[in-house]
């Protein structure tokens, strides 16, 4: 048998510094999104802020800022528009509206029948297929929103009722900070890339946190185990150390597992799960880095403060 | 074989047979080649239908289809009439919708007054739309008679010259012939505000048009000697706006009522609706319809056939008699589709004809809903959505695609990093995806494009199961144990961890399945099911196949 990591020995703790420095960055970002979210200020996807959202392409090429303008100019100033061209999707493009008409019945004009009838008359020759739309009515983005909130507090909810069953009391401080720092910071850096955040982002999310989790758990598992095997009591940072080193290989081996396939996901999963791959992608490997240079170090300073002896 | 391994051998063929059983009709039907298809559908259609709706059903987004979630305006019924509105409304719904034929079309109630309709493979997003969402009221109303009407319609002209005295400050027999223009204009904005199209050029504006503010929006339709109407479609914000003015709304007796077409036609060259002055009480009302049909009469225009109950047949016996040789409006939800002249008494039988410009497609539509009912109150439309059925088979095979390559990815990795005992993990991958898909199948989930991603999720997290048990049996082997003693250290020792560290992902599908939406549900399930069963096969199926040696002399790993 071979090992990718053969016996390591990295001074994990011995790089908190950097690693909290870079957390304490990360973290605060995440704050800094959650603020901007709770404000109104950050980007969100139609599921949260209602509006209509379609998708199309043109027969031949249309410039995006062409398609912007005769939008902006003909009743939607706040129109987003994105590329979607990509290997073998011409002109394409994806379109989104805050205006909803409100209270439509049936036979009414909608709003994509605005939008579709503004696009037909600036470019009359350029026929443009509709691929998808989506409409959403300000009540229902407001029950879209409470529903996420009422997801997340639950889900917050019950893995800090787990880690309060299954750690003792530092380890479960450490485990739940790691998992927020984790959470916060996908949604830190999704906010710095000014990327929306709708439905599957939030999933991601809340998967995220789940996953983070387990990462932390075979970790914390090992410490547990060796703390009772070394019963010294001054070589905490040592066994903590030797504890994170002796799962190096099962730690990689996971996360490169579900890595692959979310990067599998990333690039061949296509546009509709695209901004859900890629937060899978980037919690992974703060999940990882997380368990190592998060969670585990938070556990040692707290001992070298306040030691106690470990059951 | 210790009964441990004996029970484990069955119970895991039990599965497999059970889950061969659910899958199968799925693999069958996809195993189908589009040639198939195209064969079975013609020689038997039914045949194929029943293939597919036994194979697991495919997510709007999947297989392109309309997403419609309606508000029932609860609010316009008083307190008895709203507790079973959305149920009521519900039941139309459904009937309307049946005759449309959508394969499986999902309608159900969501919360306090919503209801959720899913088409799969439709996309004429109008046409659903207004097939749903009409309240589909329809009464029949007699006209006023000429002279009424005229009296009505000049108090109205009374009654805006006044306001208007009274707002502009401008008596109406100023002279014109010298006064500048912009007095007229002003008039029309004065009485309109900024709702209204006051483009007429002011002096276009005649004597007539400053006397009779309203009537000069309405155009007598020539061959009637009713108060029908056109009125410029463009012209028709103005005139709503004007009626609704309260001055106005005085001045209308509750007798009479005024009502616009349905929809707009050519007449000289220009766009116009029609207008009616109507009597205000209902003669007959759609409730009485037992039928409706939609036909072509003598001269090729649609029309829709209708029959009635025997209360129905008296009460329009009763109106038509007395009636013959007046028009009898057609009203369908406060627009009127037609009012064609009463030839002679009508029974229990009668025929809609349909307004100018109508097609027999919305003869049809209107068949449609006048036999399913009306809605007891509005719906509202409060989210739309609709995937077209190329982008569906776009998502699909990208999953597809996505699906494979990640699989090949994770299999050859996990092979070659643990040998023999690797292969054996992925076995134990390829038995946790295949009892998943027939999970699916076998439960009638629902496979939506974040399901197949939660599928792909679940490859790269089941096997961490196994990546746990093989590195604990490396560690063990490590310390010197036997090689049998190894693999039952390591399978007892990381089985703890194991269901540990999964129990997190299990509760955040399970809190994602129970508030997400549709395409989020799909997610949640397939990462439940996948990450629920791969304690299974992670555990017990490759600890089966280590289980058929006693001792071991290598052990590849």
């Amino acid at each position: 048998m071979f090992e990718i990591i053969g016996k390591t020995s990295y001074n994990f703790i011995g790089m908190r510094k950097y690693a909290f420095t870079l957390s304490t960055i990360l973290t605060i970002l995440g704050l800094v999104a959650f603020v901007a979210i709770l404000l109104g200020k950050a980007p969100m996807g139609i599921d949260f802020t209602g509006g209509t959202m379609l998708q199309g392409n043109f027969e031949n090429p249309v410039s995006i800022g062409d398609l912007r303008s005769a939008l902006v100019g003909n009743g939607f100033p706040e129109a987003k528009i994105q590329s979607l061209t990509t290997v073998g999707v011409e002109n394409s493009f994806l379109i989104r509206v805050k205006t909803v008409v409100e209270g439509l019945s049936a036979g009414d004009e909608t709003t994509v029948d605005r939008i579709m009838a503004v696009i037909d008359k600036a470019f009359p020759a350029n026929k443009f297929t509709k691929d998808s739309e989506h409409t959403i009515g300000p009540a229902v983005g407001e029950t879209l929103r409470r529903q996420a909130t009422w997801a997340v507090l639950l889900a917050m909810g019950g893995i800090l009722l787990y880690i309060w069953l299954r750690f003792d009391f530092r380890f479960g401080v450490a485990a739940t900070i790691a998992t927020f720092h984790d959470v916060l910071a996908v949604l830190g850096i999704f906010w710095a890339l000014g990327i929306e955040i709708d439905l599957l982002v939030i999933t991601a999310l809340l998967t995220l946190a789940g996953y983070s989790l387990t990462d932390t758990v075979v970790v914390f598992d090992r410490i547990r185990e060796n703390l009772k095997l070394f019963r010294k009591k001054g070589d905490f940072v040592a066994t903590v150390n030797v504890s994170i080193n002796e799962v190096l290989s099962r730690t990689i081996m996971t996360s490169l597992t579900t890595l692959i396939v979310v990067v599998t996901l990333l690039f061949f999963g296509g546009q509709v799960l695209r901004v859900m791959s890629l937060a899978m992608t980037i919690g992974i490997l703060i999940g990882t880095y997380s368990s190592w240079f998060v969670a585990s170090p938070i556990v040692v300073v707290w001992e070298s403060r306040s030691p106690k002896r470990f059951r | 074989m210790s009964r441990a391994q004996t029970w484990r051998i069955a119970v895991t063929l039990l599965l497999v047979i059970a889950a061969i059983y659910y899958a199968w009709p799925t693999a069958r039907f996809w195993m189908l080649s589009g040639a198939d298809k195209d064969r079975l559908q013609n020689e038997n259609p039914a045949k194929l239908f029943t293939m597919k709706q036994e194979a697991v059903r495919l997510g709007l987004d999947l297989q392109g289809g309309m997403h419609v979630v309606l508000r029932i305006q609860k609010e316009k019924l008083d307190a008895t009439a709203s507790k079973d509105a959305v149920d009521r409304a519900l039941e139309i719904i459904r009937s309307r919708i049946d005759q449309f034929g959508v394969t499986e079309p999902v309608i159900q109630k969501s919360g306090d007054d919503r209801i959720i309709v899913d088409l799969p493979g439709f996309t004429d997003v109008e046409r659903a739309e207004k097939l749903i969402g009409e309240t589909a009221q329809l009464q029949f109303k007699l006209l006023e008679s000429q002279e009424n009407a005229t009296l009505l319609l000049s108090k109205i002209d009374e009654a805006l010259v006044e306001l208007r005295r009274k707002e502009g400050g401008e008596p109406a027999a100023t002279p014109r012939a010298d006064t500048a223009d912009t007095g007229k204009v002003n008039v029309l904005a004065d009485l309109l505000g900024d709702s209204a199209d006051t483009s007429k050029d002011a002096a276009a504006m005649t004597d007539e048009e400053l006397d009779q503010p309203f009537s000069t929006y309405l155009e007598p339709i020539p061959g009637t000697d009713f108060p029908e109407f056109f009125v410029e479609t463009e012209m028709v914000p103005n005139v709503k706006a004007l009626l609704e003015k309260p001055e106005v709304q005085k001045v209308i007796p509750s007798e009479a009522q005024f009502a616009l077409g349905r929809r707009s036609e050519i007449y000289t060259g220009r766009q116009v609706t029609r207008f009616y002055v109507m009597k205000s009480r209902v003669q007959m009302s759609g409730e009485y319809l037992t039928d409706a049909i939609p036909q072509t009469d003598q001269y090729g225009k649609p029309t829709v056939n209708f029959q009635l109950t025997r209360e129905g047949g008296r009460i329009f016996s009763r109106v038509s008699g007395p009636n013959i040789g007046k028009p009898l409006a057609i009203v369908l939800d406060g627009r009127v589709e037609s009012a064609p002249v009463i030839q002679d008494r009508i029974r229990d039988r009668g025929q809609i004809t349909m307004g100018s410009g109508a097609t027999y497609a919305e003869a049809r539509d209107l068949s449609i809903v006048l036999k399913a009912g009306a809605l007891p109150t509005d719906v509202e439309i409060i989210e739309t959505a609709v995937v077209g059925a190329s982008l569906g088979r776009d998502s699909i095979s990208k999953g597809l695609t996505s699906s494979y390559i990640a699989l090949i990815l994770v299999l050859l990795l996990v092979g070659i990093y643990y040998r023999i005992s690797g292969v054996i993990a992925d076995l134990g991958l390829i038995f946790n995806l295949f009892f998943l898909l027939a999970a699916m199948a076998g439960l009638r989930a629902t496979l939506t494009m974040p399901g197949i991603a939660g599928i792909i999720l679940t490859i790269g997290i089941s096997v961490d199961s196994n990546v746990l048990i093989l590195q604990r049996i490396r560690e063990e082997l490590a310390t010197g144990k036997t090689i049998r003693a190894s693999i039952d250290a390591g399978y007892d020792r990381a089985l703890v961890t194991i269901v540990d560290s999964h129990v997190t992902t299990l509760l955040t599908a399970a809190i994602l399945f129970i508030f997400g939406s549709g395409p989020i549900k799909g997610f949640a399930v397939s990462l439940f099911l996948g990450v629920a069963i791969s304690l299974y096969t992670a555990v017990v199926i490759t600890r089966a196949v280590y289980d058929f040696r006693k001792g071991y002399k290598t052990l590849s790993i």
